[in-house]
């Protein structure tokens, strides 16, 4: 009934934009492929780079709840915890590969935080941020004390994985965490796109948009958390699997802090920045031995430097740079490019 | 044309001591567009969000057909067909304006948990929706959209209307209701709008239009409906309203 002014195909201008996928995953594994190269010298750089791997999950954990749809949720040492004792218990208890901590990790923590959730759901975010904080320090204190399940302080081993016969090695898990971080985050950057991305954005700005539109807002808000809640597991697991013990005071709150911060620090236009955050953190509160215990203060600083000049992040910084490359190329056409 | 689609009776609802609609009652028949002008604060945005939820009733019943409205807004746009915009437009200003209209398009994606996330999955497996941005791209057309891929923060108040008109109507609506949608808005962005208006009610659609503009309304609406201070005053064809006692008191002040 009306013409169509452009056909869809022809919309993506530049061969950038058009592929935008294929570019992002090669982009991604270039940069994973460095860190495998690092990661194959001495054997802490293997912890180091898998300690990286870990934080990264973390941060892409907390990027579909908090950074896309808005509900803060603080209890990720939790989810992380979950992770690694799920794998210590099913392999020292049940004597299975600890592999299977990782689906159970995942369904626990899923189920935690819809719980958590749909607890708060009819109140504000704040009582999110509280009762998940609650959470996280109960959780904490649970790890101390239920020693007949937890062994306490000083934790639990964790076997390394085993499958078909084979016993994964250090190395082996670090490739396997470098390509996760490489698949989860691209699977994040495409589903931010996606309707279901589009949904939970809107629902951080506009939730009356979505209810309006037929969609429970509460419903969208407890989804995601229970995916993040579920990837943040995954890197506990990692974690575990890779130092070969589950500790609590590897799951205390300044997961939290890291957690909140990461994809702030990295940008939050895409879940790359996620990583970007992560990678950060690892530098400066490991590598900067000159600044030994300062480091943690340095990323503070750095956190509310990023927060003041460059409110959508450090990658978000890229983005008014490639606008204005786009526009030069193509002789000054204003607008052009998709997000 | 006759079949009641929404009806309302005796609905009132007060903000503390102030009795914003009192013992109202409304019907809205299918094909038919409903004008609802008033002055400031007469309560028709408030009448609006007691229909679709955003604000619930103290006293009085909503029907959809034979069925009683009630529980959040997800529950009676999803139940009633509703799609509504807000005479502040809500749109997420960083966001593009393809991405703020899509929404129209997808609730059926989202109605239930497993639902949900199921689109997490399928989303990250396939991101890309041509055949919604197919409908997005004509609707646009029609509405005199242009630059679909604009942040909505770069538009004008007239255009963000038009945005919320266009996510409004992808939803493929029984009962819309618009609040304000003239307001500040170009000749042809309104004139798409209209068009697009008698366009859906001719598939049986019903219109309830909130606007201040009382020329541009009477002109396109089958009846009209005055509101004053909370109560309708009166209700019939836009003729006959414009004409009306009613009509000079509320808005001149004079007659009695
Ligand atoms: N959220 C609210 N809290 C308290 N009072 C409110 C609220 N919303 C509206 N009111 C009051 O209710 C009355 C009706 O307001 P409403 O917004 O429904 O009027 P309106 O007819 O839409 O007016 P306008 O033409 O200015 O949009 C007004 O007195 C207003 O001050
Ligand atoms: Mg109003």
């Amino acid at each position: 009934m009306t013409t169509r002014t452009t056909p869809v195909a022809a919309r993506g201008t530049s061969p950038l934009a058009r592929h935008r996928w294929a570019v992002e995953a090669v982009a991604a594994a270039v940069f994973a492929l460095a860190l495998v190269a690092y990661g194959s010298g001495a054997s802490f750089r293997q912890d180091y780079v898998v300690l990286i791997c870990t934080y990264s999950l973390l941060a892409l954990g907390m990027y579909i709840p908090y950074i896309m749809s808005g509900s803060l949720s603080l209890a990720y040492n939790a989810y992380l915890g979950i992770g690694a004792y799920a794998c210590g218990l099913i392999s020292t208890r049940a004597g299975w590969s600890s592999l299977w901590g990782v689906p159970i990790g995942i369904v626990l923590s899923a189920a935690i935080a819809v719980v958590l959730g749909l607890a708060t759901r009819r109140l504000t975010g704040f009582y999110l941020a509280g009762v998940t904080l609650l959470f996280a320090v109960a959780f904490q204190v649970f790890l101390l004390d239920r020693v007949s399940l937890t062994g306490g302080p000083v934790g639990m081993p964790v076997r390394r994985p085993h499958a078909f016969g084979y016993t994964f090695t250090r190395y082996d898990i670090m490739i396997g965490a470098v390509v996760l971080v490489w698949i989860v985050g691209l699977l994040l950057s495409r589903l931010r796109q996606s309707p279901f991305g589009v949904v939970v954005r809107l629902r951080k700005d506009v939730p009356q948009v979505v209810e309006s539109s037929g969609i429970s807002s509460g419903t969208i808000g407890v989804v995601s958390l229970a995916v993040g809640a579920a990837i943040g597991s995954v890197g506990g697991s990692l974690f575990g699997m890779m130092g070969g013990v589950a500790q609590p005071e590897s799951f205390g709150l300044h997961i939290i802090f890291l957690a909140i911060f990461m994809p702030l620090l990295g940008g939050q236009r895409s879940p790359w920045g996620a990583v970007i955050g992560a990678v950060l953190v690892v530098v400066f509160t490991f590598e900067l031995h000159i600044l030994s215990d300062a480091g943690t203060l340095f990323f503070a600083i750095a956190i509310l430097l990023v927060l003041r000049f460059a409110p959508l992040g450090l990658l978000g910084l890229g983005t008014p740079l490639l606008r204005l490359l786009t526009r030069l190329r193509m002789g000054r056409t204003p607008g052009g490019e998709g997000s | 044309m006759d079949e009641i689609l929404l009806s309302c009776s005796n609905v009132s609802k007060s903000y503390g001591g102030v009795a914003a609609v009192r013992a109202v009652g409304l019907e809205l028949r299918a094909g038919e567009i409903l004008g609802l002008i008033g002055p400031n604060g007469a309560g028709k945005t408030t009448l609006v969000d007691v229909i679709t939820g955003q604000q619930t009733a103290d006293t009085g019943v909503i029907r959809i057909g034979t069925v009683s409205l009630t529980g959040p807004p997800s529950r009676r746009a999803r139940l009633a067909g509703f799609a509504r915009t807000f005479q502040h437009p809500q749109l997420a200003l960083d966001m593009t304006v393809r991405e703020n209209i899509l929404i129209g398009a997808v609730p059926d994606r989202f109605s239930s948990p497993w639902r949900v996330l199921a689109s997490a999955f399928s989303g990250a497996a396939r991101p890309a929706t041509p055949e919604i941005d197919d409908r997005i791209t004509d609707l646009a057309a029609e509405l005199n959209i242009s630059a679909l891929d604009r942040m909505c923060a770069d538009l004008t108040l007239g255009e963000q209307r038009l945005v919320e008109v266009a996510r409004a109507l992808l939803r493929g609506p029984t009962v819309l209701l618009l609040d304000e949608p003239f307001a500040g808005g170009d000749p042809r962005g309104v004139e798409g709008m209209i068009h697009a208006l008698t366009r859906i009610v001719e598939r049986g659609c019903g219109v309830l239009v909130v606007d201040h503009n009382v020329d541009i309304v009477a002109s396109l609406v089958d009846r009209l409906v005055l509101m004053d201070q909370g109560q309708v005053v009166f209700d019939g064809l836009p003729t006959a309203a414009m004409a009306s006692q009613e009509m000079r008191t509320v808005y001149f002040g004079s007659g009695t």
